[in-house]
């Protein structure tokens, strides 16, 4: 599913950003990145979205070696993922059920298949009633649902989650994390979630893959429920 | 691309064109103005390439030979004429056909005061159409080194004046085509960068979404070509109302001496089909160009 190997990533003035990074993420997995502010997460992310492309190394998502891929292929590639942001990135002159519906449009589906995936999914993620609002009128947790109902429209085999709770109040940070979970079980989508929020892994457990200075320095699964006194 | 899709960007294009009307209108005026500069120069042109060659069918050159010539040596002139190039069909006036004509012309046919004279008075000359105005001061060098001939007539002041009239104004009206084509491009591309930036963020998510480059052009083409054809069509109209009202006012002022130049002028019907497709193809061809221009930079990622 994403497989990288030997990966090294140095900027266009020399920083190197990530150091042989050897990653290896299944079908079906659920893996939160973790590490401190300019660790090489961003970095990570960029080529795992073909944002830019590794100096030396593979990178492999969903059988597509980005290293080789093509310019004119690259949409066919991202069409194969779905990706959530920190900051929600919704268009705010559209409404909830048009933000979920673009993603469709712009990738030549038919308005057949747009009228019946569009509610299907929204009602997975409890946004039914919201179909006619506009993003400024939900709170950010519910925008960022919405974000994830637009990542799942196309059914993608993995989802990226940029810090999808960096800009959500903690209450509603877990719900999202959970509904994650939810599509990880139910439809045995990968996800790989960066975060900063160490507390919040504590509290779920499962694959954490620890980047420092550009290398991995811990990748295990932990046992979550540590803070469940909370 | 389905049908559906197609529909979906264009109806963006228009959404955009709307949405900054303002821009829209400014640029569609811009284009405009630029548009009937050029139509003005178009036309000018056009004209004067008519006249330049009506006063060419009109234009001779007469080729006086010396008086004496003998018939042999007005054979061999007449070969000599037919092979110089650029001249047109040679008629052949002789010394009785000149007098013939000065008699009739001149003394009301009565030829008693003429008797005494010699048959020769009046020189032989040939007759030469000239096929392009342009040459006529070079044929009438060349022909005046040939044997025999007295002197070469060739009204070349006004076709002068007229091919320098038209070299000035191709000149010119190239300069002011290519200027006007770099300003209207920087227009367009500017209106499109606009709507380009008020949706650079739409433009993100599509690219993460997997649109290809062609959806996301496609919006800002349609802009584009919506601009240059709004703009050619406006310009195509005041172009054909501003000339027929050009052409109202020379016919009432001119005097009878330059009607026959005037008449020479083409009605708009003639240049209507030209005219009309030089704007669509300058307006749609700006509209692309622009629009891909302003697209630059942003279908990274």
């Amino acid at each position: 599913m994403i497989d990288l190997i030997d990966v090294s990533f140095q900027y266009g003035n020399g920083t190197e950003a990530l150091h042989n990074v050897n990653l290896r993420v299944n079908q079906g997995e659920f893996a939160f990145v973790v590490g401190s502010s300019g660790a090489g997460k961003s970095s990570l992310l960029k080529l795992l979205l073909r944002e830019t492309v590794a100096t030396s190394g593979q990178v492999i998502v969903n059988g597509f070696n980005l290293n080789k891929l093509k310019n004119r292929q690259i949409p066919k590639f991202r069409r194969s993922l779905g990706v959530v942001f920190q900051d929600f990135r919704l268009i705010p002159d559209m409404t909830v059920y048009e933000n979920v519906a673009f993603a469709m449009r712009v990738t030549d589906q038919s308005n057949k298949a747009i009228r019946k995936n569009v509610p299907e999914v929204l009602e997975m993620m409890n946004l039914s009633d919201k179909a006619k609002q506009h993003p400024y009128e939900l709170s950010g947790g519910e925008q960022q649902r919405v974000s994830l109902a637009r990542a799942l429209i196309n059914h993608p085999p993995l989802i990226i989650a940029d810090e999808p709770t960096g800009n959500i109040d903690p209450e509603f940070s877990y719900e999202i994390v959970e509904m994650l979970e939810q599509i990880n079980k139910q439809a045995g989508t990968t996800i790989l979630m960066v975060t900063h929020e160490h507390e919040m892994v504590k509290f779920f457990g499962g694959r954490t893959i620890n980047i420092e200075e550009g290398r991995v320095v811990f990748d295990d699964y932990i046992i979550g429920g540590a803070n469940e006194s909370e | 691309m389905r049908a559906s899709s197609m529909r979906y960007l264009m109806g963006n294009g228009f959404k955009n064109l709307w949405h900054n009307r303002l821009m829209t209108i400014a640029s569609v005026g811009t284009l405009v103005a630029c548009l009937l500069i050029v139509g003005v120069a178009v036309l000018f042109s056009l004209n004067v390439d008519s006249m330049v060659e009506y006063v060419g069918e009109q234009n001779e050159l007469v080729v006086f030979m010396d008086v004496g010539t003998s018939d042999e040596q007005l054979a061999q002139m007449e070969s000599q004429l037919g092979h110089v190039e650029g001249l047109g069909e040679i008629d052949f006036v002789s010394s009785d056909e000149a007098m013939q004509t000065i008699v009739d012309r001149y003394l009301d046919g009565d030829a008693g005061l003429l008797e005494g004279m010699d048959d020769d008075f009046m020189p032989a000359s040939f007759r030469c159409q000239i096929t392009d105005p342009e040459n006529a001061a070079a044929l009438k060098a060349q022909i005046e080194e040939l044997d025999n001939v007295d002197n070469v007539q060739a009204p070349t002041e006004i076709t002068d004046t007229l091919v320098q009239l038209r070299h000035m104004i191709n000149i010119f009206g190239g300069a002011i085509i290519v200027a006007l084509t770099i300003v209207s491009l920087v227009i367009i591309t500017n209106t499109i960068r606009a709507s380009v930036f008020t949706r650079r963020k739409e433009i993100s998510i599509m690219k993460y979404v997997g649109a290809t480059n062609t959806f996301i052009r496609i919006p800002f083409v349609v802009e584009g070509i919506v601009l240059g054809l709004l703009s050619a069509g406006i310009a195509f109209l005041l172009v054909w109302g501003g000339y027929n009202i050009f052409l109202d006012v020379i016919r009432e002022e001119s005097t009878s001496l330059m009607a026959n130049v005037i008449n020479q002028v083409m009605p708009f019907s003639q240049l209507a089909a030209p005219v009309l497709g030089c704007f669509l193809i300058a307006g749609i061809s700006v509209g692309c160009i622009g629009s891909v221009f302003s697209m630059r930079g942003y279908l990274k990622v």
